[in-house]
């Protein structure tokens, strides 16, 4: 029974540039369960991506300060983030992320579970100089929310300096779907492996979104 | 416009006491305006959004006269005003209708023949001023109790240096069905407009209130600091229509709010078309069981122009639900940024909240941002937000002008169609004056 996440400081992967339906599938369920091996843990909160590729940048149960500038054009860049809050904890998830130049793609996804008297802070800035055309840089942001003493602040911000390109930004932040909740218990599961899966639901979003970036689907 | 009366430039004790003895106000208001100025005298202006350095508060003058009496009917209207409604483009018809509203001219009303339709049905439809001296104790148990002089500093100064506005109380279980309308003008260089607007919806009621503002353009800047208080007791009903065209050099620093009661709804159409740099974000603050927050925001910023707007909204009670759909566009070096709060307080169970953001840019050197914060701190609640910044589609606008249409109509057409869903808000007569307004300014930016 899933009754954490483990935990990942913020790191950096450099796919290859491209990958095998099955690679992908392989990288896809690594992500929640252990550590890629080419892996480079980020020591700096500032990160300059000057070559082209293909980057991944993750952290899980780690609270997660940085800038990336990605001073490159034809530059595709995935950054993940799962937080599962218990008791007192704390967790940020704060990102500036910079395009100087065309043709790049982005995707942010983070997920929080916040349980307890959990707080989560999400704080995101999207930058695109009027150099950047042909951008398209996507925030997405879920939260969910299991008792009453825990809290989230979302603060998805962009500023866009140029007049070709496309950025969105989302944020979601709800309680267990009851509808969802009563099906499942209607086929008798119990309450707690009901709610398990209604988590593994909002964490295996990620691998999803993994396949569906890098896979080209 | 001839000015009967204008006080000396600058903001002083003396000024007040000056502002408030030709209106011959009550003594709590004296002191009430005093404070004020001393709580504007020691907050400083926002650090964050447009640059508001340039602002000199020595450099207006707070409180002038236009005319000493009161016309009677259209026929005594200046003909200088009548000018203006000519200039915003209105027919004859709506002019005349127009006329039986409450026009505020450099704090100064000058036409209230609906106000006497309205009376027949308990409904009080005044200037603020009157509404002060008439309605003393109604008055004086609503102003300022939304809105409080230390907010922020223009809230200050409004409250220090306040003139002119509309006063409205729609009494329990009426409903009017016909908007109230009311137009400030700004024509005087370095003038500020400290209007003051206060609402209460009693219980069971409905208002819809219109107001649009416009001003020639002048070299030195205007500044506009409003205060806008609603008030929408249980089970009422309230829209509050802005078109805001004033000219570009002026600065438009608005506080609005409604606090809204239980099972009451409280709608905001905020349309900014003109204003050197606008910053606005109306606000609901939900204070009873089952209300209901809107706010549809239309932002136009062209060369010059920085709009800063947004809205806010605070869910301080269970069952609350809000709607925020903010659409923005920007060209020519124009700047557009959406600045918004959702606060789900830990009350606040089973509260509903979607916010959405669109914005247009439609040439590299223009800007859009996107501010939003929203805080939940409560786990029965639901908080759904979403923004997006793109162009024109290639392929629309290929399309459009395939079929015979100009590369500006087609980009026109596709803008007041991004802006439709705001624009079908409104009465129709705003609406398509919104639509001109908007293909004005492209076919200028075009040249």
């Amino acid at each position: 029974m899933l009754v954490s996440l483990r935990t990942q400081s913020p790191t950096l992967v450099k796919l290859p540039s491209s990958l095998t339906q099955e690679q992908l599938e392989k990288w896809a369920s690594t992500l929640l369960t252990s550590p890629f091996p080419s892996a480079l843990p980020l020591s700096s909160s500032q990160l300059t991506l000057d070559k082209p590729g293909r980057y991944l940048i993750y952290a899980l149960n780690s609270s997660c300060e940085l800038e990336i500038e990605i001073k490159v054009p034809q530059t595709e860049v995935l950054v993940l983030a799962a937080y599962w809050g218990k008791g007192e904890e704390r967790y940020s998830f704060h990102l500036e992320e910079g395009f100087h130049y065309p043709s790049c793609r982005s995707l942010v996804r983070a997920v929080s579970i916040l349980e307890g008297a959990a707080k989560f802070s999400y704080q995101t800035t999207i930058q695109a100089k009027s150099k950047a055309t042909n951008i398209s840089a996507q925030q997405e942001n879920y939260n969910l929310i299991l008792s009453p003493k825990a809290e989230v602040e979302t603060q998805p911000f962009l500023e866009i300096n140029n007049g070709q390109l496309s950025c969105s930004h989302s944020s979601i932040t709800a309680s267990l779907d009851e509808e969802k909740l009563n099906f499942l218990l209607s086929r008798s599961l119990t309450p707690p492996q009901a709610k398990e899966l209604l988590i593994k639901e909002i964490l295996y979003t990620l691998e999803g979104r993994f396949k569906e970036f890098f896979g080209g689907e | 416009m001839k000015t009967t009366f204008q006080l000396a430039k600058g903001l002083t004790e003396e000024t007040i006491r000056q502002i408030w003895q030709r209106k011959k106000e009550p003594q709590w208001m004296l002191e009430f305006r005093l404070r004020a100025f001393q709580i504007f005298q020691k907050l400083p202006l926002p650090k964050w959004g447009p640059d508001l350095s340039q602002i000199n508060f020595e450099e207006f003058s707070y409180y002038q006269e236009v005319t000493e009496s009161r016309p009677r009917s259209w026929k005594d209207i200046p003909q200088e005003i009548k000018a203006t409604y000519e200039q915003l483009g209105l027919p004859e018809a709506e002019q005349r209708f127009l006329a039986g509203i409450a026009t505020q001219a450099e704090s100064q009303i000058l036409y209230e023949n609906l106000r006497r339709q309205l009376e027949k049905k308990g409904v009080i439809f005044l200037s603020i001023d009157e509404g002060l001296k008439k309605h003393p104790q109604l008055f004086r148990r609503y102003f300022a109790s939304v809105i409080s002089p230390a907010d922020n500093k223009l809230a200050a100064l409004n409250s220090a240096a306040w003139s002119g506005g509309s006063f409205i109380y729609i009494p329990p279980g009426v409903k009017i069905s016909q908007p109230i309308q009311a137009y400030f003008l700004i024509n005087i260089p370095s003038v500020g407009q400290f209007e003051r607007t206060l609402i209460i919806v009693d219980e069971g009621a409905e208002l819809n209130y219109i107001e649009g503002c416009s001003a020639p353009l002048y070299h030195q800047s205007s500044l506009h600091a409003g205060v806008v208080e609603v008030i929408v007791k249980a089970g009422a009903k309230m829209r509050y229509t802005t078109i805001q065209n004033w000219s570009k050099n002026v600065y438009n620093l608005t506080t609005q709010r409604a606090k809204v009661h239980q099972n009451a709804t409280m709608e905001w159409i905020d349309g900014n078309i003109g204003s050197r740099i606008t910053m606005k974000y109306p606000c609901c603050l939900l204070v009873g069981e089952g209300a209901k927050g809107y706010v549809l925001s239309l932002s136009f910023a062209s060369r010059g122009q920085h709009h800063d707007t947004g809205a806010k909204m605070f869910h301080l009670a269970a069952n609350t639900s809000s709607r925020v759909i903010s659409k923005s566009i920007s060209l020519e070096g124009g700047h557009s940024s959406y600045r918004g709060l959702v606060h789900i307080a830990p009350k606040a169970a089973n509260s509903k909240s979607s916010v959405s953001c669109d914005a247009l840019i439609l040439d590299p050197q223009s800007r859009s941002d996107t501010y939003p914060t929203m805080r939940i701190k409560n786990p029965k609640s639901l908080m759904r937000h979403e923004a997006t910044v793109s162009v024109l589609d290639k392929k629309k606008l290929n399309y459009l002008m395939s079929r015979g249409l100009s590369r500006t109509e087609a980009e026109g057409l596709l803008v007041t169609s991004f802006a439709a869903p705001i624009t079908q808000q409104i009465p129709l007569e705003y609406a398509s004056e919104l639509n001109k307004l908007i293909k004005l300014e492209m076919e200028a930016s075009v040249g």
